[in-house]
């Protein structure tokens, strides 16, 4: 074996630490070369020459190891360098630390909003074939358009009609007693087809799906329960399929239980229930109180089926030209489920992403001019690196690296404020905002905040960087750090000043066009005084209250016991203005045996006979009192 | 794990490491890459943790009368790399497959 000499000279460029092991590896790979060359007969000159070519490969390998050293102890001396050069500057550490962290917090916090409402894949299989069939009541007097409820036989109409659905299911929201004694709790619920889940094709993780037919008059009294109230109720028991729970006083069977990751379309729900519907006798056509759910045929676009849906509302308009005592028309709106459940908040979140980008732009314009102040105050120490022969690397790379760990930190500043922030956003609730209940840190988001500081670091600390790099060293060390270089640093401060002023601008026009368009919406005159008006809900089973007309009188809103009696206590031994049950959902559902829907809704202003009445799906109604009072 | 950009060079010495190449200038030849750069591609592979070397054993290479090499293998993390550089770089197909012959 044939060593060459010209390996350790070239090992020299390999770092300390590993120059062994690769002089160890390259020597063994040209032994094996040269043994290669001696199997096929070449010559021992021949040899030598070919494999002192080979050190040249051994060069690039050592060089490129050198190269990629030199870079990483670049980088670890300019952030001591930076680190060092920070502590030594609490104040502005402070300071360009709460900015950027409110900035990078404010970015982050609505960042986790927007992935959770729009970008976070919906728990359904093919989420796209998934459509909202809207029902709109149209006012042909005023044109006026706006979404209602289906009823009963509009959705037999559209499930008997050939308009391109693979399976068309229906569901409403609502909140029943769950448990016996005098203090059920209070959960959320929603009454669905038999079919609902299998529209979505969602499966209970336990147990069984609603089976055709439950959702019929007279069947067995069955509910599937979500994730969170097997585990809240239930301790998570593997029995629980299969048991009976009281709900709205009645025994129902538990068939099944949810997967931990499903998303009811509307609000968070924690039962699902039948919505019992008799295709035979369905309730009236001016009944709207539930909506429907849709999953398109195989191939069959939304366009497709929106055109064959027009057709069969055409038909409701020319058989049912009367239906609510003037002639309306309902039309239907084919929404894909990620439009419905996004709404219009999509856009609006979108305007406040935007909003809140300007902030960390006036953040980071604001951490600029300290930097930059600071930077003036550097300039001899950038002057003297300079003199020494320094390079432009070696007066840029400290100060990015600086910038990199201000903004880290800020960074991380920033997402313990997010972090904190999305609790009060959680708060809001579904109603306020869709899909609002699964908002959370992830990965998706560290990666946004990372990227938000990475790129707050070459906003704020780029052109101060390089302010300090071009440097005169000789005009820096004669004006001891006073006045070298003011001309280009002010120039530079006086354009970050001007960017400033132009984004909190925009941020400030903004903010003032949403203010008003905020105002505008709370000064919209709903149709009656709100003044004084105070509404309650309630919610008594029809099991325990089948007679309507025990529902007579609610007790004096004053003087009442410190510690609030129940609502049924109160009904019991209360006395107050008489009530009268209201038309709709209320009446509708009051007089049938199924259960579960006794849901009745009073707004009541105790010193004036008038208010508002709310029932499950249907927008506030005006109530009045029963006439003579 | 350090990040590693996939190039076609870095792909063509991962896919001779899957096709059973394992030294420095075996994978140079099939690849057709200079063994310098293929040096360079593996001390880097072996930082970012795709790959591993380890010496082969002193004794059978003394048996042999020449020094330990050190042999490279492709580790479970690179393989999904490999993959995406696949669908990347369809020439990557140039590499034959099997274990590599010895250096003639």
């Amino acid at each position: 074996m044939r060593r060459t000499l010209l390996l350790g000279p070239v090992s020299r460029l390999v770092p300390a630490g590993r120059r062994a092991a690769w002089r160890r590896e390259w020597e063994a790979e040209l032994a094996h070369v040269d043994e290669g060359l001696r199997a096929v007969g070449r010559r021992p000159w021949q040899r030598r020459f070919t494999v002192n070519l080979h050190v040249l490969d051994a060069l690039e390998d050592a060089v490129g190891m050198w190269m990629r050293n030199r870079r990483s102890m670049g980088l670890a001396r300019d952030v001591r360098l930076g680190a060092r050069a920070l502590l030594r500057s609490p104040g502005y550490l402070l300071l360009a630390l709460a900015t950027l962290g409110l900035g990078i917090g404010a970015n982050t916090a609505v960042f986790s909003v927007v992935r959770s409402v729009m970008l976070r894949p919906l728990p359904y299989d093919d989420p796209s074939e998934v459509v909202y069939p809207a029902v709109s009541f149209r006012n042909p007097e005023s044109g006026a358009e706006r979404r209602i409820a289906a009823s009963e036989p509009e959705f037999l109409d559209l499930q008997a009609a050939d308009v391109g659905f693979e399976d068309l299911g229906n569901f409403y929201s609502s909140e029943v007693n769950f448990g016996g004694g005098d203090e059920p709790h209070r959960v959320p619920a929603a009454y669905v087809s038999a079919n609902f889940l299998g529209v979505l094709g969602v499966e209970p993780a336990q147990g069984r799906d609603f089976a055709a037919g439950e959702d019929r008059p007279g069947s067995p009294a069955v509910a599937i329960l979500s994730d969170g109230l097997w585990r809240r109720a239930f301790g998570a028991a593997n029995e629980v399929v299969g048991r009976d729970v009281v709900i709205q006083g009645r025994p129902h069977r538990v068939v099944g239980v949810l997967p931990g990751d499903f998303v009811f379309p509307s609000n968070p729900v924690d039962v699902l229930l039948p919505n019992l519907i008799d295709p035979a006798d369905p309730a009236g056509r001016s009944s709207h109180y539930m909506f429907m759910i849709a999953r398109l045929d195989e191939g069959v676009t939304v366009n497709a089926a929106q055109s064959r849906i027009d057709a069969t509302a055409q038909r409701w308009e020319e058989s049912f030209p009367d239906r609510h005592g003037m002639s309306t028309t309902h039309p239907v709106t084919l929404i894909p489920i990620r439009e419905q459940l996004v709404g219009d908040t999509g856009p609006m979140l979108l305007l406040v992403l935007g909003a809140v980008g300007l902030v960390l732009l006036i953040a980071c314009a604001n951490v600029a001019s300290l930097t930059m102040v600071r930077m003036e105050g550097r300039r001899v120490e950038s002057g003297i690196r300079l003199a020494l022969g320094g390079r432009l690397g070696d007066v840029v790379g400290p100060a990015l690296a600086e910038g990199a760990l201000v903004a880290t930190a800020g960074g991380v500043a920033g997402l313990a404020l997010a972090a904190a922030s999305l609790g009060v956003v959680e708060r809001l609730g579904p109603e306020v905002l869709a899909r609002v209940g699964g908002v959370r840190i992830d990965a998706v988001v560290l990666a946004f905040t990372a990227a938000s500081a990475m790129l707050s670091t070459f906003l704020f600390s780029l052109g101060p960087a390089l302010m300090a790099a071009h440097t005169d060293p000789a005009r820096s060390l004669r004006a001891g750090g006073g006045r070298g270089g003011v001309g280009r640093g002010a120039s530079l401060r006086r354009v970050v000043v001007v960017v400033e002023i132009a984004l909190a601008l925009v941020l400030v026009v903004g903010s003032g066009l949403l203010l008003r368009s905020f105002s505008g919406l709370q000064a919209t005159d709903p149709g009656f005084e709100t003044e004084g008006r105070v509404t309650l809900q309630f919610t008594l089973s029809s099991g325990d209250y089948p007679d309507i007309t025990r529902v007579a009188r609610l007790p004096p809103r004053t003087g009442g016991p410190r510690t609030a009696p129940t609502e049924r206590q109160k009904l019991r031994n209360g006395a107050g203005p008489p009530l009268r049950r209201t038309a709709g959902d209320g009446e509708h559902h009051a007089g049938r045996s199924s259960g579960g829907r006794g849901r009745h809704g009073y707004c009541l202003v105790p010193d004036r006979h008038s208010g508002l009445v709310r029932g499950d799906g249907h927008p506030p109604r005006a109530w009045s009192p029963p006439r003579g009072r | 794990m350090a990040r590693i950009r996939m190039t076609y060079p870095t792909a063509m010495v991962l896919q001779a490491l899957f096709a059973g190449y394992r030294y420095g200038f075996d994978i140079a030849r099939v690849a057709g890459l200079r063994p310098g750069s293929v040096y360079q591609i593996l001390h880097r592979l072996e930082d970012a943790g795709l790959v591993t070397g380890r010496w082969e054993d002193a004794d059978a290479a003394r048996d042999d009368g020449r020094p330990s090499r050190r042999y490279y293998e492709m580790l479970p993390d690179a393989a999904p790399l490999l993959d995406e550089a696949r669908g990347r770089f369809p020439a990557l197909e140039r590499v034959p497959g099997g274990a590599g012959p010895e250096l003639a």
